[in-house]
């Protein structure tokens, strides 16, 4: 793997991975679901971007393939389905409500992302270069992403939320298991069609029956 | 051939209810496919009495005992629920499409949980287990009110989530596997390299996969969408959560454990050992103050998950002979239990277990019925979860870690206290005075739903078939190689 050109790549990659970081904290402190759904998308077109990188390195078909699937599924194809399934009015809804403020939630996350690195680097004496980057930034999105779940009490912010634990498991996973077979990211996609499908159906329904999709205020159910 | 046509017939089902056939052949063909999956579950464990695995020509599909095993109960529990179904919708569905979707939504439930047990990649069995969770969130939500939109919203984010957290802990697995030196990521590509895994990677993707899988398993501290969508969800839906809880998922931790146990220093038994006793040990406190009898059955769900994964963390293979056994009489008693249940619904049109007292006033077979679902359920002799909860007892008691299986007869005392004294108090007692209404009456398919299911309880209480015996030992003894 000694290349030349090897030390811009992986400068490349690092920006890519602060970015996408970046994109997790932005869906904390998204106040319009609109803005959810973009730093959403960005996030993923980050992901694809980083798969072209590490493919780059380790010359990697496998890998460019993983970047083409996510740009169609996730950059194109999901916010597509998100606007046919789910009204219009709920994704034009502005000032959505958190549990916990914005400031806070930013430190928590903050919180979160050293506790990654905390998880993450006793892992990476195993990986390359790629991994180092990868695997704690990858770790601290997917626990960022939960977090998110738990403040967010609309359904829209709720499901891009748990879209995006899954940009940071393969943010992670591109970079530790390139030879992850594509029927595995075939598969990921797959799963977060499906998701996007049924919990847009889904949060329709809720939408008709309430009049408004504040699914953490449902609470009437509950053993007493 | 066996392996794709049991997902072959599912697929049928659903191409058949979603044309434009009359209802009833639709419901018709449904079951008799169902009853052919059954037939082609049992044919597979015949043969692999003889052989270790039967696999496709690509190796896609393969299925060792402990997966035939799985495969028979899922495919038992269908059955049974899908012929309730057919006299539950009778009553409830509003309209013709929405009878319909159900179906179609049950045997899409179906095709994913036959999956589970056939797949022989790893991320692939990561796949059905995701899409059973998708493709039940209209069941669990089936009546559309905005208490079950409530509990189908939890269960999706919850267990969606629980998914996520699964998924970063197989591509974490993958990891260590390629550091091995695997290209092979099925489950014998597992077996082969486990033993040169990193110790680190390893443990950190046991616990994601735990965790992740112990949220779908609904094991406690992560139960919190269980409660809702037990008591949301139609009964037949209930009897298949609770396959899908403690037997498809314990059959694939148990398998991954199987794999990761030759890392020297690992912690993954300690680990299942933790979650299965809190499991066991908060299932059956809850099972003491719950309210619903529904939810009291969802309970003592998770507490026989915790009991099976408990057991399973054993190092020792009478153990996890038991704690397959176990599996196999709670994946066969739980169903009837839900369809007893269903008719107790029927019957008093309440939830409440305060609301319903008397059945036997009110109607003689439905107590008598209950009665004897609740008692099998408990653990009273001489039914089979009697026999696999003293397996276990018996077996876990003389090795060498005897204050786990010590804390798990304290557990299952509690329980069985539990459901016998909610149990009590339903089916005896004063019956109210008569509603206004007469009571409903019980479609025949809901009874036959219910014969059918208690039948195997009864009978392997007293009559152990030999084959089914040689079944356990081999998937315990492939438990403990890793090999097939």
């Amino acid at each position: 793997m000694a290349h030349p050109d090897i030390s811009w790549i992986a400068a490349l990659n690092q920006l890519t991975a602060g970015f996408f970081l970046l994109c997790s904290f932005g869906l904390i402190a998204a106040a319009q679901v609109t803005g959810c759904i973009r730093f959403y998308v960005l996030q993923s077109l980050l992901l694809a971007c980083s798969a072209v990188l590490l493919g780059i390195r380790d010359h990697s078909t496998d890998l460019f393939i993983a970047a083409g699937i996510y740009i169609a599924a996730k950059v194109i194809l999901i916010p597509l389905l998100l606007k046919r399934t789910a009204r219009q009015e709920m994704i034009a809804r502005r000032e959505l409500s958190q549990v916990i403020g914005v400031p806070s939630s930013l430190l928590i996350a903050l919180g979160l992302t050293l506790v990654a690195y905390y998880i993450a680097l006793p892992l990476t004496i195993h990986a390359g270069g790629g991994a180092r980057t990868n695997l704690p930034i990858g770790l601290a999105a997917v626990l960022i992403a939960v977090y998110t779940i738990t403040v967010r009490r609309e359904a829209l912010p709720q499901m891009l939320s748990l879209l995006a634990i899954e940009n940071g498991a393969f943010f992670a996973g591109d970079a530790i298991a390139p030879a992850f077979p594509l029927i595995g990211e075939l598969a990921g996609t797959f799963d977060v069609l499906m998701i996007v499908l049924v919990l847009g159906v889904l949060s329709t329904q809720v939408h008709r029956s309430l009049g408004n999709t504040a699914v953490g205020s449902l609470s009437q159910l509950g053993e007493e | 051939m066996l392996l794709v046509l049991t997902l072959l017939l599912p697929l049928l089902a659903i191409g058949i209810t979603a044309s434009p056939v009359p209802r009833t052949v639709a419901e018709t063909t449904a079951v008799i496919l169902a009853i052919g999956n059954v037939v082609i579950a049992l044919v597979m464990a015949a043969r692999l009495t003889g052989s270790g695995t039967l696999t496709t020509a690509p190796a896609w599909l393969s299925i060792n005992s402990f997966g035939a095993i799985t495969l028979l109960l899922e495919t038992f529990g269908a059955l049974t629920a899908l012929l309730f179904s057919i006299g539950y919708l009778r009553i409830h569905a509003a309209s013709n499409g929405h009878k319909r979707r159900y179906l179609i939504w049950l045997n899409l439930f179906f095709l994913a949980l036959y999956a589970v047990p056939l797949l022989n990649e790893i991320a692939m069995v990561w796949l059905a287990l995701t899409l059973t969770t998708l493709f039940s969130v209209f069941l669990v939500s089936f009546e559309r009110t905005p208490a079950a939109l409530e509990a189908g919203w939890k269960y999706a984010v919850l267990t969606i989530l629980g998914a996520a957290l699964a998924l970063l802990g197989i591509l974490l697995l993958y990891w260590a596997l390629s550091l091995a030196g695997a290209t092979d990521f099925t489950w014998n590509g597992l077996a082969g390299a486990a033993a040169k895994m990193p110790v680190r990677v390893v443990d950190l993707a046991f616990l994601l996969m735990l965790v992740g899988f112990g949220t779908k398993a609904a094991l406690i501290p992560l139960h919190a969408w269980l409660p809702d969508a037990y008591s949301q969800a139609p009964f037949p839906v209930c009897a298949m959560l609770s396959i899908l809880e403690s037997v498809a998922i314990p059959y694939v931790i148990l398998r991954i454990l199987a794999g990761t146990q030759a890392v020297v220093g690992n912690h993954d038994r300690a680990w299942l050992l933790a979650f299965g006793l809190v499991s066991a040990g908060g299932a059956a406190l809850l099972i003491l103050q719950t309210h619903e009898y529904k939810r009291l059955f969802a309970y003592s769900t998770i507490e026989n998950a915790g009991i099976i994964l408990t057991a399973g963390a054993m190092n020792s293979v009478h153990v996890q002979q038991a704690a397959i056994w176990q599996m196999i009489a709670h994946g066969l008693t739980k169903p009837a239990c839900f369809f007893a249940a269903g008719m107790v619904f029927m019957v008093m049109g309440k939830y409440r277990i305060t609301e319903v007292r008397g059945l036997l006033g009110r109607s003689w077979s439905v107590g008598a019925v209950f009665m004897l679902a609740g008692l099998t359920l408990a653990g009273a002799p001489p039914f089979s979860l009697f026999l696999s909860e003293l397996a276990i007892l018996k077996t876990g008691l003389v090795g060498r870690q005897a204050w786990v299986f010590m804390l798990l007869a304290v557990f299952m005392i509690i329980s069985f206290c539990g459901i016998t004294y909610h149990l009590f108090r339903m089916v005896l007692g004063q019956a109210p005075a008569p509603a206004h209404e007469p009571p409903r009456t019980i479609p025949g398919s809901c009874r036959w739903a219910l014969l059918l299911a208690l039948a195997p309880v009864v009978l392997i209480g007293w009559f152990m078939p030999a084959a089914l015996h040689h079944l356990i030992r081999q998937s315990a003894a492939a438990l403990r190689g890793g090999a097939p």
